[in-house]
């Protein structure tokens, strides 16, 4: 049993709903248990792999101590217990980062000094302001809380279908919405808007924005797996 | 604690955990050895298994736990709480109500 058996069980603890620090508790537990186990077969002139053998022995077996961790209810993570969350977790993530972003430009909107309502803003610095805040909340927030979640999901091991449903339903939710931060200066000196629409004429485009969102989020989280996978597949 | 026969001996490693931790804080290895030693080999199993079973005590609060850097090594030593003693005593006395049934059957028997 060499040390990474002891990691490979953390991991294969994790992926079977085990909470992380239990998880890492147990293999810290079990490694420090088998040192100690081959240190007294050692000790009782065993060979270094007779020690080994009974030290493995006097544990149990790798399949046996993953079902009993896995069987103990009160250890599951709460990622494991509520894995179907993950469909709807990250859109209540995005509405709320979404609805902070808003009101934070309103209220920075309504703090501005009086001196934008005695000047006229260029309509090309209008544009780009317009520009800036759809991408900011209509690409970038989804997209980021896409990538958070799928880090999270990969980190407790859930299964890949829950964080591809959550991400497509985020995805397709993020590109109904539309935008408008207009600030042109004068009395009033602009505008704030936000809103949700469905249309059968806007559905293509909306469709390749859900689909590049999509894209751009599974991306990382797949390049996060793999890396797991070859850790994984080190240890074996 | 046999793998063999789980109905028969379910409750058994939340029972002699609970009585050994109550004489004393004890870490996974150390409580191990007492099981075998104090039950004179008669409670023989997988080690390991111990681990979960501290483990779901503890988020039962029965035990409660704390790290100790000995020789190198962090060792989690538990020790048991008030709720844990109380579950103590109700699992003895539970476990003596079923044994000395169980001894009057057992002795019944050999007398026919």
């Amino acid at each position: 049993m060499s040390e990474h058996r002891f990691r490979l069980l953390e991991i294969e603890l994790i992926r079977r709903g085990v909470a992380l620090r239990h998880a890492r508790r147990a293999a810290l537990e079990l490694e420090c248990h088998h040192r100690q186990l081959m240190e007294q077969a050692l000790a009782r002139g065993e060979t270094a792999g007779q020690a080994a053998r009974s030290a493995d022995e006097a544990l149990g077996s790798h399949a046996m101590l993953i079902e009993r961790y896995a069987h103990q209810q009160e250890l599951r993570s709460w990622a494991y217990r509520w894995r179907s969350g993950y469909v709807l977790a990250p859109l209540l993530g995005f509405a709320t980062v979404f609805s902070a972003v808003i009101l934070a430009l309103i209220a920075i909107s309504s703090h501005l000094p009086a001196v934008v309502h005695h000047i006229r803003i260029p309509a090309p610095m209008t544009h780009g302001m317009n520009w800036l805040a759809s991408a900011l909340l209509l690409w970038l927030t989804p997209t980021a809380v896409a990538i958070g979640f799928g880090v999270l999901a990969g980190r407790q091991r859930i299964a890949f279908r829950w964080l591809l449903a959550g991400i497509v339903v985020l995805c397709l939710f993020a590109a109904q919405m539309n935008v408008r931060f207009v600030l042109t200066g004068g009395t009033p000196a602009g505008l704030i808007s936000a809103g949700i629409g469905f249309s059968t004429r806007n559905l293509p485009q909306e469709l390749v924005r859900a689909l590049a969102m999509i894209g751009m989020a599974l991306i990382p989280a797949g390049c996060l797996r793999s890396l797991m996978m070859s850790r994984r597949t080190a240890f074996e | 604690m046999s793998d063999k026969n789980p109905a028969l001996m379910s409750g058994i490693p939340e029972l002699v955990v609970l009585r050994l931790l109550a004489e004393r804080e004890m870490y996974g290895y150390e409580a191990a050895r007492a099981l075998k030693v104090v039950s004179a080999g008669a409670l023989s199993f997988g080690e390991g298994v111990l681990y979960p079973a501290l483990h779901a005590m503890e988020a039962r609060g029965l035990l409660r736990s704390r790290e100790q850097l000995a020789g190198g090594r962090t060792r989690i030593y538990y020790r048991i709480t008030p709720k844990g003693r109380r579950r103590l005593e109700r699992l003895t006395s539970g476990w003596r109500r079923v044994s000395e049934g169980v001894e009057r059957i057992l002795g019944a028997s050999s007398h026919e």
